[in-house]
């Protein structure tokens, strides 16, 4: 009897759709069919940037940040962002850094994904001459030569030891390690945060910029191996050894492009350790 | 959160001690002498001479939260206080074994903090004794030492009063230090850690693990143990059930992953209470004291000071005199009456079954067996309804049919524990209700200010006799209350959450009384009534004193046919014009979400010049909506379950479409019919339950309201009480 009702366990836990909790919603439903845990309702609320309006910041709409003179000294290269950062992904994205659902970075992890084989697809393929995005010639070049295109490295924005007790985690370092070990891509700390600043999001754009400006810095024990493995994905794809190494940074919300920006200028002083040039690219989950 | 660790060698064994702050411990243990167990009240003095022969021992000066709270507290073998370090590394070792085998090895080494400075000629950490750290400690220390040792005890009383029957996070501790002592939230830490010395306050850390084996520490044999276990015993204990994580605060389970905050790879972090801040295994959580027992409570019938005698030996006359007051009608009376001797009955003999004696050992005690009890019989957690069954003679349900006027019933079950002292927590499942109960508890209470506490409440911190909170906000509390009153017992979010269910539990002080509240009690606690092993008091009638609208079956086509084909069936039509030409306000419940708005359009074209609203849990507008329903400004509301209760409309008659469907139960039903009739001017409201079939809900709630209107009869104006004694259809 017990063997039978064993089988007809079996067979039942077989047949019958699994059903869970939505990470959103709690309701019971089929999860998963388009982003993980969440059940398709919810998914469908998603507001993703399908086809970023503005090349530099990935912005969905016109961008009058990016025509700004100062903005062309921006260290960074580009910036794409998966979701528009709007009153839905504002609640989901405070539920995962402040309600510490950590369970939010799998779906979010998703998002990056995706939007990082667009973000491939876009660069991969040749430039107008006369597009907006003005590019160092050599660069295209080059990647042109060696089929597409690719991040050498992932790493993150950092949070200050603070934040981070406060909080239990990174979430940018939670998304971009999950991120990391989708795409098979090697990840590691490169910066720290030498200071601790206030939120950004309470703060007006010159404010921000003045309270990052050595917020940031480079990684205090920077593991050498990190560059000797740079040193060979270098000159794996290209012998003469002018390669540029391309980090991508991972971060939650994009705003002003500040803190992107404050981050990459840290992480090109690389380039005297290293001897290689390197661009960064920004990859975050939302823009606002 | 990280917490260093010590042992002391105390006059029975060698106890161990988490810290908060070694400073304060240093303090505290130079201010003892050598072997006494002295009150905390002693002055401080400082002899610095004797400090080096404490035998105390720094274990280590930083460790996860969660395995110091774990080792905190274990008393050891006086043999010990004498080991080398390698055997109190052991011992270390082998009490968080289960703990360091989901660590990598060296992370594991290094979280245990044994070794956070280099070793000086040979000599371990261990041996560090107080004068060797001093100097580094005093370096650090930033707050001037006269004034900060001085404080320190009045602080840490201020403290202790505060955490008065509370169990708090860390970080709503340092919240509700900012708001109502500023000068103590600095320097948290010091007091808090003063006070567990003194012991009056109990710290862990805010997850911890259940289904532990007991005992590790007793059962250590100190030489025993090699120093890493071997391959065999870590494969079981792998293998077998781990220890799963458990909220100490809310009682759910939660899962382990890697945090920053203590560097642990296995600290979990509760999700089910999430919104009453992060509870995770590494953050602290504070329990304060239990309410003490004040004015020979306990036995509140033998010595209750100055309130006279007590109501249970009270002659009927003077309990009706002391009620008068209220201004009841004669079944709020009947039922106050009961509740009130129940309140001030002793406990014990007089009440069925044994736990009457074991009342006084408190919520936490039944909480527990319950807990237990479940677990023995398949692994789910108990409701409120399974606490009562642990527990029923501690128990009161006031079981009033809607429209009874609950609230007015418990004024003189406040008062009651009022006259002793006692401390009152009224919850209810929700915010909007709290927020109507205020004014009327402060118009019944003038002089007690009563505290409203729910989430976004401008008083979150303030204390009072008599507290008014959601349910959710009692999971900040543990031992404080006298009487906890549960309103809507059988609503959403409390019914079936055994969270919350476990909140109420723990907030009630040792020997503190419940009363249930509800119109539709579930089956569980009604079986418990019937077979009288929980007292109750039946209010049949409502305030008017005319019977309930009993509800009319309808045999109607399905609500999905008719909006799909978009006509209306005529039965339905026929009584919504009669309803309309009385003037009454039509409630139309549908089972779903989806369904309210199309209805709500079809109607508007089969009435063009009849207002006509829809809304659900979805509609930001609810509110409004509800409002203008109320003034007569919308006729007809077509909505879901989520107004099945709470909402009074003066003139209204209730249909019920898909009556038949699974997510009306009978409870859901008798609340929405519980709708129709509210007011003295218009108590004969129609219910209508139009259905394809008839469900067991439906004959259910019509039973039910039928078998309330034949208990109401002795109180029935009248003029009912004629018409009631001739049949109904």
């Amino acid at each position: 009897m017990s063997e039978a009702t064993g089988i007809f366990g079996a067979l039942r836990r077989l047949l019958s759709p699994r059903l869970e909790s939505c990470l959103v919603c709690g309701r019971s439903a089929r999860l998963g069919a388009s982003l993980p845990l969440l059940c398709e309702s919810c998914a469908a609320r998603v507001p993703r940037i399908a086809r970023p309006r503005c090349p530099i910041c990935g912005r969905a709409h016109g961008c009058p940040d990016c025509l700004r003179p100062e903005a062309a000294l921006r260290a960074f290269v580009m910036n794409r962002s998966a979701v528009v950062y709007d009153a839905v992904m504002r609640a989901w994205i405070a539920e995962y850094k402040y309600g510490a659902r950590e369970r939010f970075a799998e779906p979010f992890s998703i998002l990056l994904e995706q939007t990082y084989r667009r973000m491939q697809l876009e660069l991969s393929k040749p430039f107008a001459e006369s597009g907006p995005f003005a590019f160092p010639r050599s660069v295209f070049d080059s990647s042109r030569r060696s089929s597409a295109w690719s991040a050498d490295w992932i790493t993150w924005v950092p949070v200050s030891a603070e934040r981070l007790e406060e909080r239990g985690f990174n979430q940018a370092e939670l998304l971009g390690r999950r991120l990391a070990g989708r795409l098979r891509l090697p990840a590691g700390e490169l910066l720290a945060r030498s200071v601790h600043t206030g939120k950004q999001s309470f703060k007006t754009r010159a404010q921000r910029l003045q309270n990052l400006d050595g917020a940031f810095c480079l990684a205090p024990n920077l593991d050498p191996r990190f560059f000797k493995q740079w040193d060979s994905i270098g000159s794996g794809k290209d012998p003469r050894g002018s390669f540029p190494i391309r980090i991508l940074l991972i971060d939650d919300i994009y705003t002003t492009g500040t803190t992107a920006a404050v981050c990459a200028s840290v992480l090109k002083t690389l380039e005297i350790g290293f001897g290689r040039p390197v661009l960064v690219y920004s990859l975050t989950l939302a823009r606002s | 959160m990280n917490a260093a660790v010590y042992a002391v060698d105390e006059e029975n064994g060698v106890r161990i001690y988490l810290s908060l702050d070694l400073r304060v411990d240093r303090t505290w243990w130079a201010s003892r002498p050598e072997t006494s167990s002295a009150p905390y009240a002693n002055r401080i003095k400082h002899r610095s001479s004797d400090l080096p022969k404490k035998g105390l021992r720094v274990l280590s000066f930083g460790m996860p939260l969660q395995w110091a709270s774990r080792l905190a507290g274990q008393s050891l073998p006086s043999g010990f206080a004498k080991g080398k370090p390698a055997v109190w590394e052991r011992w270390i070792r082998s009490s968080l074994r289960h703990e360091l085998n989901i660590e990598k090895p060296e992370t594991g080494s290094a979280l245990l903090g044994l070794e956070v400075e280099p070793q000086v000629q040979g000599r371990g950490p261990y041996e560090e004794s107080w004068s060797n750290r001093q100097d580094r400690l005093d370096a650090s220390d930033s707050l001037s030492e006269p004034h900060w040792k001085l404080r320190l005890p009045e602080h840490a009383d201020t403290l202790v009063r505060l955490m008065e029957g509370r169990s708090l996070l860390s970080e709503e501790l340092i919240s509700m230090l900012r708001e109502l002592a500023p000068e103590m939230e600095p320097h948290w830490k010091p007091i808090v850690q003063w006070a567990y010395l003194q012991r009056r306050i109990k710290l862990c850390s805010a997850v911890g693990k259940s289904g532990e084996e007991q005992g590790i520490g007793s059962s250590f044999d100190a030489g025993g143990l090699p120093d890493r276990l071997p391959g065999k015993i870590r494969l079981r204990s792998a293998g077998g059930r781990l220890p799963a994580h458990r909220c100490m605060r809310c009682g759910s389970e939660a899962a382990g992953g890697a945090c920053a905050a203590c560097g642990s790879a296995d600290c979990a972090r509760c999700e089910a209470c999430r919104a009453l801040g992060r509870s995770r295994s590494c953050g602290l959580l504070l329990q304060g004291p239990p309410r003490a027992a004040r004015g020979g409570r306990g036995f509140p019938g033998a010595a209750r000071p100055g309130s006279g005698p007590a109501a249970a030996s009270l002659p009927q006359a003077a309990l009706r005199a002391r009620l008068a007051r209220w201004k009841l009608s004669p079944a709020q009376t009947a039922a106050a009456e009961l509740a009130v001797r129940f309140l001030e009955a002793e406990p014990g003999p007089a009440r069925p079954g044994r736990a009457g004696r074991e009342l006084r050992r408190g919520g936490g005690f039944f909480a527990a067996r319950a807990e237990t009890a479940a677990a023995a019989s398949g692994g789910r957690r108990p409701d409120s309804s399974g606490y009562a069954a642990s527990d029923p003679a501690s128990r009161f349900l006031l079981w009033a049919v809607t429209g009874a006027g609950k609230t007015e019933m418990l004024f003189p079950l406040i008062e009651s524990v009022r006259s002793w002292g006692g401390q009152v927590l009224v919850a209810t499942p929700r915010r909007d209700v709290v927020l109507e109960l205020v004014p009327r508890l402060r118009a019944a209470f003038p002089d007690e200010a009563p505290a409203a506490l729910y989430g976004g409440s401008e008083e979150r911190w303030r204390r009072s006799g008599i507290t008014l909170a959601t349910t959710h906000q009692l999971m900040r509390f543990a031992g404080a209350f006298d009487l906890v009153v549960i309103d809507e017992l059988d609503a959403f979010p409390f019914h079936g959450d055994p969270m919350l269910a476990y909140a109420a539990e723990k907030c009630r002080a040792a020997g503190g009384r419940t009363v249930y509240l509800s119109a539709t009690p579930p089956k569980s606690l009604q079986s418990l009534v019937r077979s009288g092993r929980l007292a109750c008091a039946k209010v049949p009638v409502r305030y008017h004193r005319y019977p309930l609208p009993v509800p009319e079956l309808l045999r109607i086509s399905p609500l999905v046919d008719c909006l799909r084909r978009g006509s209306l069936p005529d039965p339905l039509l026929k009584r919504w014009r009669h309803s309309l030409e009385r003037g009454a306000q039509i409630f139309i419940f549908v089972p779903k979400i989806v369904q309210a708005e199309p209805l709500a359009a079809l109607l508007r074209r089969v009435f063009p010049e009849v207002p006509i609203g829809a809304t659900s849990s979805q509609d930001e507008e609810r509110s409004d909506k509800v409002l203008s329903f109320r003034s007569a400004d919308v006729r007809i509301l077509v909505t879901t379950t989520i107004l099945e209760r709470g909402v009074t409309v003066p003139r209204s008659d209730v249909y019920v479409w898909g009556a038949d469907s699974g997510l009306f139960d009978e409870a859901s039903l008798v609340q929405m019919a519980g709708r129709a009739g509210r007011s003295a001017d218009d108590p004969r409201g129609r219910v209508v339950f139009a259905a394809v079939q008839k469900t067991r809900a439906q004959a259910g709630a019509r039973r039910q309201i039928r078998r309330m209107n034949r208990l109401a009869v002795p109180f029935l104006l009248p003029t009912e009480r004629e018409s009631s004694r001739t049949p109904k259809r």
